[in-house]
């Protein structure tokens, strides 16, 4: 699994697209920074992250994209497929990578709290929380992209997919209040039930509760089984 | 060793393997050939894992090679006719990749590489990015890669496409000595390539297989008695006189070898070699060679192929 992580990484910065993404992160996270917490005097940093968690629903599909898609498209997909490691490890391989690059994005916001930490004392639990929250849905995240990338050989329909399922998953709460239909009653407790963003916010604000770190890991194992078993059907059904 | 049982592959309405059943053993070198379409790459990707077979099953020493999993796939190094590479990574980098996945022990990658690298001779590119290899080097870092963990079965998909000459002969004995104590199987194009390197062939012919076993052997499956008489004579009445002859089903002229003198296929279905002097003499022709037709693979193999329409 070591050496797929290695080659994503390598994949990721070897062309602009894990250093376009960064940028994105740090440049517009600075902004947010400047914005809620500079200008706003203010040491909360729930408006900081978030907006990078919305940003981050934004820009995902960068990372994940082309996961599986152009592997497909030029055939190194073969190379995984007729070896004797599992396709769960080459999926996992390829999810860590990605949450790599999600990590040393995220590594990089600590400048902002460092020097907001000058100024005013800041708390260790909330911001470990915020960090918790963060990357439980950035996994969360990239989960479905790597899900959509292995559904698709388009680079482009994959980033499109991802872009629509997060957008669902994180709206899904503001939906569900207008949801309700006598045809469906269900629709608004099915839809308050996957949304990610309330349980974000619960973890974001130090309740930390074991359902709602559970689901993110739950749902995001799930995803990612849910890609293996696309993977594992394709060769059944490949041209 | 490996023994595919009725290998069908449908594409949608598409047949690309219809019944495919045959045998490859230790030491064996076998030759896949057919047209384009008659479904050699699809063969050698289901052998190879990368494609399931619509039906039918593999068997690896016996066992159903769904039931080996990994354990049979690691005994298998394929070689598609595009070598799969990252442009990215070097070829030191694609190499361990490979290694990785393939499972072998990170103490052991670097010496095996090492050693795969001077066997394929890209020892002098190792740290070159694979994006800006010529083809020639591309493939034999394919060839490197499908040997990584000295896999029992070789499957190579076009091995020698887009090598230079020098190079072609090199891989050739490569896949030669590889032979000795490794299957391989080797699709080509190149049937002279086939003839000089393979122990025997499976010929395909739109799915199905056409013939298969050592190519004496498809020879005196498929023969009919045929000769080739060399003469030199005037006007139509040499072919007229052997055509004449009883047994003799047709006579075609073959591409000449020698200035001056014509080149004849006489097919019969009985030995008529006895005859054929007599029969030229008689229409005034000069003969200077009579001789049952050799079997030459690239005569053999369109014949196959004429005989499925």
């Amino acid at each position: 699994m070591l050496g797929i992580i290695k080659r994503e990484w390598r994949a990721y910065f070897c062309t602009p697209v894990g250093y376009v993404f960064i940028a994105i992160f740090w440049l517009l996270g600075a902004a947010f920074f400047f914005l809620y917490n500079v200008l706003a005097a203010s040491a909360d940093l729930s408006a900081l992250f978030g907006n990078l968690s919305y940003l981050f629903m934004l820009i995902s599909p960068l990372l994940t994209m082309r996961l599986f898609s152009e592997e497909r498209r030029q055939k190194t997909d073969l190379l995984y497929i007729s070896s004797p490691t599992p396709l769960s490890a080459v999926v996992a391989g390829k999810f860590v990578a990605a949450l790599g690059v999600l990590a040393a994005s995220l590594a990089g916001t600590a400048l902002y709290l460092v020097i907001l930490a000058l100024r005013v004392p800041l708390h260790a639990g909330a911001v470990a929380a915020h960090y918790l929250a963060f990357m439980l849905l950035g996994a969360a995240t990239i989960s479905v992209g790597v899900l959509m990338s292995a559904l698709t050989e388009n680079q482009i329909t994959a980033a499109v997919l991802t872009l629509a399922v997060n957008m669902l998953l994180q709206l899904a709460e503001m939906a569900s209040a207008s949801a309700a239909s006598p045809y469906l009653p269900f629709l608004p407790q099915l839809l308050s039930a996957i949304a990610l963003n309330q349980r974000y916010a619960q973890i974001a604000g130090g309740v930390i509760r074991p359902t709602d770190v559970g689901y993110f890991i739950a749902f995001t194992t799930a995803v990612l089984l849910c890609a293996g078993l696309v993977l594992a059907q394709r060769r059944q059904r490949r041209r | 060793m490996l023994r595919l049982e009725g290998i069908t592959k449908a594409y949608h309405r598409h047949q690309a393997l219809r019944g495919l059943t045959c045998s490859v053993e230790k030491g064996q070198i076998v030759g896949l050939l057919g047209t384009n379409g008659a479904g050699k790459s699809t063969a050698m990707n289901i052998i190879a894992g990368y494609l399931a077979p619509t039906s039918g099953r593999i068997l690896w020493d016996g066992e159903d090679v769904r039931r080996l999993g990994g354990a049979y796939l690691s005994e298998v190094g394929f070689m598609p006719e595009t070598p799969p590479l990252y442009p990215e990574l070097t070829v030191r980098e694609q190499l361990e990749y490979v290694c990785g996945l393939r499972r072998i022990r990170r103490n052991k990658r670097a010496a095996h590489i090492r050693a795969l690298c001077e066997m394929t001779d890209v020892a002098d590119r190792m740290n070159m990015p694979t994006r800006s290899l010529s083809k020639g080097y591309k493939q034999r870092v394919g060839l490197a890669q499908a040997l990584i963990g000295n896999p029992s079965l070789i499957v190579l998909d076009e091995p020698t496409s887009g090598l230079d000459p020098e190079q072609i002969v090199s891989i050739r004995s490569l896949i030669r000595e590889l032979g000795r104590d490794h299957a391989v199987i080797l699709s080509s194009h190149i049937l002279s390539e086939i003839e000089d390197v393979c122990s025997s062939l499976i010929i395909l012919r739109r799915g199905e297989m056409a013939a298969c076993g050592t190519l004496q052997e498809i020879a005196a499956q498929h023969r009919t008695g045929e000769y080739r008489v060399r003469v030199r004579a005037r006007g139509e009445r040499v072919c007229e006189s052997l055509a004449a002859l009883e047994g003799v089903s047709g006579v075609t002229p073959l591409p000449a070898r020698e200035s001056g003198w014509e080149d004849l296929l006489v097919c019969a279905q009985q030995d008529v070699a006895g005859q054929i002097p007599q029969a030229l003499l008689a229409a005034g022709a000069q003969l200077r060679m009579l001789c049952p037709m050799e079997a030459e693979l690239e005569e053999l193999f369109m014949k196959l192929m004429q005989e499925g329409g």
